[in-house]
């Protein structure tokens, strides 16, 4: 259960074997789905789907893609939202798919991104797709606390909200791999609503063993006057 | 399997069509996708569809192309279903399974093109032995090489 004190401190080993395992990922499969340990493009996509919910397309936008891998929702957005104006950033801690992401869109404007743990910039929305999902050796309690700080950083980086997903317990009686994190998703939505003061749409039962949550700020015209400070880890 | 793929990456590539058709999530989820991107609806190729379904080889990327060249020649291959091909009646079947309201787990599997030359369909069939798991089955035809080698010399008059 999600707790409220975040410090943010400690995330740096985290943060070191996430990048390796990405690394390593995009080094045996390249830019592809399975590069960001999806099983393929259609339930990459189907992902997006869901988390891009959270966007109004009928006016311009600018969007952070925290975990952006080699930049897949670049691809998607050109493909079924042609027509909508997105300044795109996308942001991820391995420099390996940085530099790939760089080379496969350095032709479209509007579109950058950056090698990091957090947005530099304040956008109208954040997104973040199967970010959490694959804790590695983490302990549970360490895992929670960098998917509360994500949140966070997530939350003060957004002007209009923010979308992440995660996958959902299996059933009683089967097992999934250790490496994986499950949660429901009551505990993230009340941490999301009582903490980050979001109100929150839990989207699940769509195909998928796993639910997106799609959080809104409450008070959206003091969150244009004043954004919340980063607090950095 | 007509000389497409080495014989005993056969049994892996069904496998890999079975555990994204399965019961239970996969066909979930597949049904889900079908419904989101219309896959199955006959605007894509099998081929086309297999490959942003990624379900071909990831290891060896020769197989991986010979595998959807199978799935073009099934274009060439007849049915159960009168004039229509082989191709297609895997398409039409898998759609009509994923818009069902309760869809059923899809099992690939193949039998001999000297037996019956086109892709046959069985509704609620127990594929099986040790299951009781009812599924929709998607059966090929695949041809031994050797037998096809012998067939091409003899048309040759080698």
């Amino acid at each position: 259960m999600p707790t409220s004190v975040d410090s943010g401190r400690g995330l740096g080993d985290i943060h070191a074997t996430i990048q390796a395992y990405y690394d390593q990922k995009l080094q045996r499969y390249g830019a592809t789905p399975l590069g960001v340990d999806w099983t393929c493009l259609a339930t990459q996509e189907l992902r997006f789907v869901h988390l891009l919910k959270l966007c109004d397309f009928s006016t311009a936008f600018s969007l952070n893609d925290l975990g952006c891998g080699y930049g897949a929702l670049v691809a998607y957005l050109t493909k079924y939202h042609s027509q909508a104006e997105v300044d795109y950033l996308g942001v991820d801690l391995s420099a390996a798919m940085v530099r790939r992401a760089k080379r496969l869109h350095q032709r479209q404007g509007n579109v950058g991104f950056i090698n990091g743990s957090v947005s530099p910039r304040i956008a109208d929305y954040s997104v973040a797709s199967g970010i959490f999902n694959v804790k590695l050796h983490h302990s549970l309690v360490s895992w929670e606390r960098f998917v509360r700080r994500t949140l966070v950083d997530m939350d003060a980086t957004s002007r209009r909200g923010f979308a992440v997903n995660f996958m959902a317990p299996v059933p009683r009686g089967q097992s999934s791999p250790v490496e994986l994190y499950r949660t429901t998703p009551d505990a993230w939505a009340s941490y999301c609503q009582e903490e980050l003061g979001c109100s929150v749409e839990v989207l699940e039962n769509y195909g998928m063993r796993e639910f997106t949550l799609l959080a809104r700020p409450e008070r959206l015209a003091y969150r244009h006057r004043r954004p919340r400070p980063l607090a950095h880890p | 399997m007509g000389g497409f793929l080495p014989d005993h990456h056969v049994p892996r590539h069904l496998d890999r069509i079975n555990q994204r058709f399965g019961p239970d999530d996969p066909v979930k989820e597949m049904a889900a996708l079908h419904k989101q991107f219309d896959l199955f609806s006959g605007q894509h190729s099998l081929k086309d569809v297999f490959k942003v379904l990624n379900i071909a080889s990831v290891e060896n990327w020769a197989h991986r192309r010979k595998w959807f060249d199978y799935l073009e020649y099934l274009k060439g291959c007849p049915s159960d279903k009168k004039g229509q091909n082989g191709h297609d009646r895997i398409l039409t079947a898998l759609k009509q399974n994923l818009e069902s309201k309760q869809p059923a787990a899809v099992h690939f599997t193949s039998h001999s093109s000297s037996q019956n030359p086109g892709v046959f369909v069985k509704k609620g069939h127990k594929p099986l032995h040790y299951s009781t798991q009812a599924y929709l089955t998607l059966s090929l035809p695949m041809t031994r090489i050797e037998k096809d080698r012998q067939r091409r010399r003899r048309r040759s008059g080698r």
